[in-house]
């Protein structure tokens, strides 16, 4: 028997699979402190995915928070450079729950990619995200959006600024209802209307949609956008990695920081996205910088949810009397190299399930 | 298979007899028994009853793939999830009414009784108004007759509590129906069988108007 396959998947081996890809793909290590400038979040709360922000004072009086995200900090020690700075990390966030203020630690892992972003760079980024979804489920699906075509759209139809936000909420909803009523109060053409509704419920493989989003371009902002999608789909299907690609806008990101092509992953038996990424070169504007920037984190503790509980554990249980343990040693390292998880025990068995319970007596084991 | 999440009461049954009029009735729920999840595999349908302000929690946290919830738990709870279709049914409003004739003085703290505190909130956020937050778990009327707040945010359906007891609505805050949910990873590997519902309420709906 196979220890390895014995064993069910857990989030240290979804996380050492992880680190491997993004090493393969060259990608440096990031290691961060545990603890972050609470500034930080405070001038980028909107970029944080949810939850409250968990402060306390350092020892000088300044305020400073447990670390809530990982990309801030890799974009505020990046620099304008010529060479691309490619780095993924593993870590693990602190977040305090909005409804309950229960405070959790969430593991996740990531790649962030900023320098010069063309086509390759975010093609790679995206194969990088199939590919971890592809390492932690056999049915996953990378849905795709571009905000360069979301924004081109909202610009032509010329929504009050105040009001980009409940459009986009009603986008990420799949509203096609609300959307219809927020163009009607606010005098929208009625072919634009009819655009954005469509806009909200588009969902299907690429090649489906491209023809659909080829007749809502009324801008240039829109047909370069679709063009940057295509092309970067084609650069995936040359990978084999184009059938579990849908291009799907409710995967719409915050539009003053994620300017270009954004995505979110699916695992089947999972209730909420375990990956969410995207182009953010209007975050790293913010920073002062002129570089561009495409990345993605994965949030391993919802991979819980499509995990066996019949996960840790051992097959063998081996009951002992403390009074004879001489060879008990190496009779539990026998049965370790067949492959076996043994678990050593004196007294009495307890209510785990085992495949196989023995006793250890005068030097030998009995099956009990 | 589909598993609904119907909301306890009146909107859950009347929703039920939509889902069973296209052809995804489940005779277990129309016994009179006690079972909790009531299936049908051959319309690939399950159903289970919830409290209305559950419906969302199941729905987002995947337990069910779609629910039928009024907009109002909606908008006061801000789920993660799908909002495909407005079934126009269970057609109501949420408005701030107070005392017949007696409009608060905006030169003061407004006292609000309300079950919906977060809606309530961003309203009177909206206006600059200050507020203080009561917060009821039923029989808001009662607020500000006894004095306990100057009015309530409440879902007005006829007005007729209302009325009877010397109140009325001042402002409405916005409309309020029922919506069909989708968990969105749900929405994404039953994408046929989701959209094949919402196509054949949303014909429906159209041939009867």
């Amino acid at each position: 028997m196979d220890l390895q396959q014995n064993a069910a998947r857990s989030e240290e081996t979804d996380l050492l699979r992880l680190q491997r890809l993004y090493a393969r793909y060259g990608y440096d290590k990031f290691r961060m402190s545990k603890f972050e400038d609470y500034t930080l979040y405070l001038q980028n709360k909107d970029f944080l995915k949810g939850g409250n922000i968990i402060t306390f004072n350092g020892p000088d009086g300044r305020l400073l928070a447990l670390k809530q995200d990982v990309t801030l900090s890799i974009v505020k020690n990046a620099r304008d450079e010529s060479t691309p700075y490619k780095v993924y990390y593993t870590e693990n966030v602190y977040r305090a729950s909005d409804d309950t203020n229960d405070i959790r630690e969430i593991p996740q892992a990531g790649v962030e990619y900023v320098g010069q972003v063309d086509v390759y760079a975010m093609s790679e980024v995206l194969l990088l995200a199939l590919e971890s979804l592809a390492t932690v489920s056999s049915r996953y699906i990378l849905g795709v959006s571009h905000m360069g075509f979301v924004r081109g759209l909202l610009d032509a139809a010329g929504f009050p600024t105040d009001v980009r936000r409940q459009v986009l909420a009603c986008i990420q909803n799949k509203s096609a209802h609300e959307l219809h009523a927020l163009c009607r109060a606010h005098g929208i053409a009625a072919d634009l209307e009819e655009k954005l509704c469509a806009l909200s419920t588009v969902f299907g493989k690429p090649e489906d949609c491209f023809p659909v989003l080829s007749t809502m371009a009324v801008n240039e902002a829109m047909r370069n956008a679709a063009r940057e999608l295509r092309q970067i789909y084609d650069l995936l299907c040359e990978t084999g990695h184009g059938d579990n690609v849908r291009i799907d806008f409710s995967v719409a990101n915050d539009m003053r920081y994620y300017n270009g092509v954004t995505f979110q992953g699916f695992v089947d038996g999972t209730p909420r996205s375990v990956l969410s990424g995207g182009r953010y070169d209007d975050l790293l504007r913010k920073f002062g910088r002129k570089s561009g920037a495409i990345g993605f984190a994965v949030y391993l503790d919802l991979l819980e949810y499509g995990r066996s509980d019949s996960a840790g554990g051992a097959d063998v249980l081996v009951l002992y009397d403390p009074s004879d343990v001489r060879g008990l040693a190496s009779a539990v390292q026998h049965l370790q190299q067949s492959g076996r998880r043994v678990r050593v025990q004196s007294g009495r068995t307890d209510e785990k399930p085992y495949k196989t319970i023995l006793s250890y007596r005068e030097g030998r084991l009995f099956e009990i | 298979m589909i598993h609904i999440a119907l909301p306890k009461g009146r909107l859950g049954e009347k929703a039920y007899q939509i889902f069973k009029s296209l052809g995804y009735g489940c005779p277990d729920i129309e016994e009179d028994n006690r079972k909790l999840i009531f299936e049908n595999p051959e319309n690939d349908v399950c159903y289970f009853w919830a409290k209305p302000s559950d419906v969302p929690v199941y729905v987002e946290r995947g337990a069910a793939d779609i629910g039928i919830v009024g907009k109002d738990i909606l908008l006061e709870h801000g789920s993660d999830v799908y909002e495909l279709l407005d079934l126009g049914m269970g057609k109501c409003r949420m408005a701030v009414a107070g005392i017949r004739g007696h409009r608060p003085a905006a030169d003061k703290t407004l006292r609000v009784a309300t079950k919906f505190p977060n809606i309530a909130r961003s309203y009177f956020a909206a206006q600059s108004r200050e507020i203080e937050i009561i917060r009821l778990n039923g029989s808001i009327e009662i607020a500000p007759l006894l004095g306990l707040s100057d009015v309530i945010v409440d879902i007005v359906e006829t007005g007729t509590t209302l009325k009877e007891n010397n109140l009325e609505p001042f402002e409405t805050i916005i409309p309020i129906s029922a919506r069909l949910i989708a968990n969105k990873a749900s929405y994404k590997f039953q994408y046929d069988a989701i959209r094949t519902i919402c196509e054949k309420i949303e014909a429906e709906r159209s041939a009867k108007a």
